[in-house]
């Protein structure tokens, strides 16, 4: 009688994982079909000199698509190479990017008056079609352009940065944090709002300074945000592609003379330029691997442990 | 049991009755044909023009659809996926600067098999869609390159002639070089406006065979003197996006160009005064691109015959007329080059050279178009001091065949 009333905890358990899939089935679907299907797709072509159009033309190849991949100069190298134009924008935007994001969001979190408009302000580049901000952007950096002639006063030179190869990816990089700081400042300001005003008055009587509040409470308790703040970026950095194929209408992705190209529109050139999706694919497969490192790395490093 | 037999012959007439029914639907079925082209400017109209009749002309045919690409990177980014789907047009309206490519990839069938007459068509125009002696193309457009002066600044400076060599150009050059206009817009980042030097110069691609010919080094150092000396210029230097907008902005006395700066000269600088003239000659031939648009019938097409039969029907005169009126395009077919020229008299100069301006003949490997003006834009936007014999030397060994 007792064991027909009460559920056996098996039982329970199993109605409990049961529920539990359902719940996530839709998502688990939606990943399968437009992750991980195209992945493993990608993945296998990634070892064909792959003819998408007359799949019978294809050959296999091994790892040829790889071993090419990083003997190619337009690639690995690290004068205007994909790889390390790539690499050295995540690593130089990603910081520049989350401090900015977190200085702004710690500046219109104080209590002034017009700080709505600040923070709507902020956030306006992000919702503007990169198009659009590429066309504002080549006109202020072109020779005698008003942020040409502004950065004249820094020592550059007057010259049109989207024809430089030492300033292409710095005037990307600045439409790039321009475009996305006032998104992540959203972020941060949520994280900001969400410590306790109570640790804040704790710090007040102990006797801390502004700074030391920064450093030892508002740091460590944005922790998840940071870290969140930083995965994010660094993935849209590895993935930039839209203020690059803006800035090159009319001409190759990448210019000029390969200043500009990154892993993503090297693949894109590879795969729907040259119908190269062999090779390309190794392409995706590689800025996949590379993505999930750094993540790791990151995840690591920030200490985060939330599943 | 009477029953029984009443309802199986009745059974048996509903099958025969059906049966027939599909086989005359069968019989009856029409061909849909689906024709893919790019571009925003009224093509859909010039389009709709060359789809007029086609049923009445081939009465198996029962429908045709028009499929507008928003711009030809989006129509050859598509392309692959639509072929392997099943979904990728009959009929499509390409050019001949990427076409090597679709051919070599077996995306194209080539059209000789059908009896195609376009002896109506100009020679060139036909000429430049004949790939290893297999027609590709139906052409619907024949322009060759030209090169636009303009008036008011050439007038200005008193100089007299317009220029039949690349000296003279340079020499016109340092005189119209002044305050914020320089003497040529010369677009390294588009592989045309080189390929115009080349030519003239004497050589050429010829599909990879010839690019470290000694014309093609003569005409790539004549090309970096300009930029040395600042008498050239590049749409991306002068923060434009192509060359038509730096000429019609008065940025450059002169340019490389095409029929397509008529277009925007009325659209952009209504009030400046330009002409074209024929390509100057670096060892005194014109040696312009003849650029083209043609119809192409894709791999997988149900019906080739049919499509190429279509697709010759669809590069009327009719068509070509819309198409002169609403895109500016100058006719393959020479019956409706006056019509041409009552709307473009300024691209009059273009006929006597038509004949001897050719194709691009750049090699199948379109990754050959981003290393040649990726070296060019290393050496003029990123002072490489690679000599122009080591960057066609290198090329040659990449794409040289």
């Amino acid at each position: 009688m007792r064991a027909n009333a009460v559920k056996p905890r098996s039982l329970a358990n199993r109605d409990e994982h049961l529920t539990g899939l359902v719940f996530i089935l839709p998502a688990a679907v939606c990943w399968i079909l437009f992750f991980l299907v195209p992945f493993a797709q990608a993945f296998y072509i990634s070892f064909f000199d792959y003819n998408f159009a007359v799949p019978d033309r294809s050959k296999f190849l091994g790892l040829q698509n790889y071993i090419n991949l990083f003997q190619d100069k337009n690639f690995i190298s690290f004068n205007r190479g994909a790889l390390w134009n790539t690499l050295s924008f995540v690593v130089v935007v990603v910081p520049l990017l989350t401090a900015l994001s977190l200085g702004l969001a710690y500046a219109v979190n104080q209590k002034f008056r017009g700080r709505g408009l600040f923070r709507t302000v902020y956030y306006l580049p992000y919702i503007i079609a990169p198009i659009a901000v590429a066309t504002v952007f080549m006109n202020l950096f072109v020779k005698n352009g008003m942020a040409s002639r502004l950065f004249v006063v820094f020592g550059f030179p007057n010259v049109t940065w989207n024809a430089n190869v030492n300033l292409a990816m710095p005037m990307i990089g600045i439409m790039f944090i321009w475009q996305l700081v006032g998104f992540y400042m959203v972020y941060y300001l949520s994280g900001l709002q969400n410590i306790p005003v109570s640790v804040y008055e704790a710090a007040d009587i102990d006797g801390t300074n502004g700074w030391q509040k920064f450093r030892f409470i508002v740091l460590p308790m944005l922790k998840p945000t940071t870290f969140l703040v930083i995965t994010y970026a660094t993935i849209q950095a590895f993935q930039l592609f839209d203020q690059i194929a803006a800035v090159n209408t009319g001409t190759n992705l990448g210019s000029p003379a390969g200043a500009t190209s990154t892993m993503l529109t090297y693949f894109y050139m590879n795969s729907f330029r040259y119908y190269k999706m062999g090779y390309g694919s190794a392409i995706a497969v590689t800025l996949f691997v590379l993505i999930l490192i750094v993540t790791i790395i990151q995840k690591k490093l920030t200490g985060n442990t939330d599943d | 049991m009477k029953m029984k037999k009443m309802v199986a012959m009745l059974l048996m007439m509903v099958m025969c009755v059906s049966l027939l029914g599909v086989a005359t639907a069968e019989s009856a079925e029409k061909v849909t044909l689906t024709v893919g082209y790019w571009g925003s400017s009224g093509e859909d109209k010039a389009f709709a023009k060359a789809i007029e009749g086609i049923m009445e002309q081939f009465p198996e045919v029962g429908e045709v659809k028009l499929q507008q690409y928003p711009g030809v990177a989006d129509f050859y980014q598509r392309l692959p996926g639509e072929i392997a789907a099943g979904t990728a047009p009959d009929i499509v309206n390409i050019t001949n600067e990427q076409h090597l490519q679709l051919i070599d990839q077996g995306l194209v069938i080539a059209l000789d098999d059908f009896n195609l007459d376009m002896s109506a068509l100009s020679e060139s125009s036909v000429n430049v869609w004949n790939y290893d002696g297999k027609q590709y193309g139906i052409p619907t457009t024949a322009a060759p390159a030209t090169f636009a002066v303009n008036v008011d600044l050439w007038t200005a400076a008193d100089l007299g002639e317009y220029p039949t060599t690349w000296e003279e150009v340079y020499e016109a050059s340092k005189v119209l070089t002044k305050d914020d206009v320089v003497g040529v817009c010369l677009d390294i980042g588009n592989i045309f406006h080189p390929t115009q030097y080349m030519n003239s110069f004497g050589g050429g691609w010829n599909g990879g065979t010839t690019i470290n010919s000694k014309e093609n080094v003569d005409a790539l150092t004549f090309i970096f003197k300009m930029f040395e000396e600042g008498l050239a210029t590049t749409a991306k230097d002068a923060g434009k996006s192509w060359d038509g907008e730096v000429f019609a902005a008065g940025q450059s006395a002169m340019s490389t160009g095409g029929t397509w700066y008529v277009g925007t000269m009325s659209a952009s600088a209504p009030d400046t005064n330009y002409t074209f003239i024929p390509m100057p000659g670096g060892d005194g031939n014109n040696g312009a691109t003849l650029h083209s648009y043609a119809y192409a019938v894709l791999t997988g097409t149900k019906n080739e015959e049919l499509a190429a039969k279509v697709a010759l029907y669809m590069a009327r005169p009719e068509y070509q007329v819309a198409n002169a009126e609403i895109t500016g395009g100058r006719p393959s077919d020479p019956s409706v080059m006056e019509t041409f020229l009552e709307l473009n008299p300024e691209l009059a100069v273009l006929n006597d050279y038509e004949a001897t301006a050719t194709g691009f003949n750049y090699p199948s490997d379109l990754q050959f178009q981003t290393d040649f003006t990726s070296a060019l834009e290393g050496v003029i936007y990123g002072g490489d001091t690679t000599t122009p014999q080591e960057i066609l030397d290198a090329l040659f060994e990449a794409y040289g065949n």
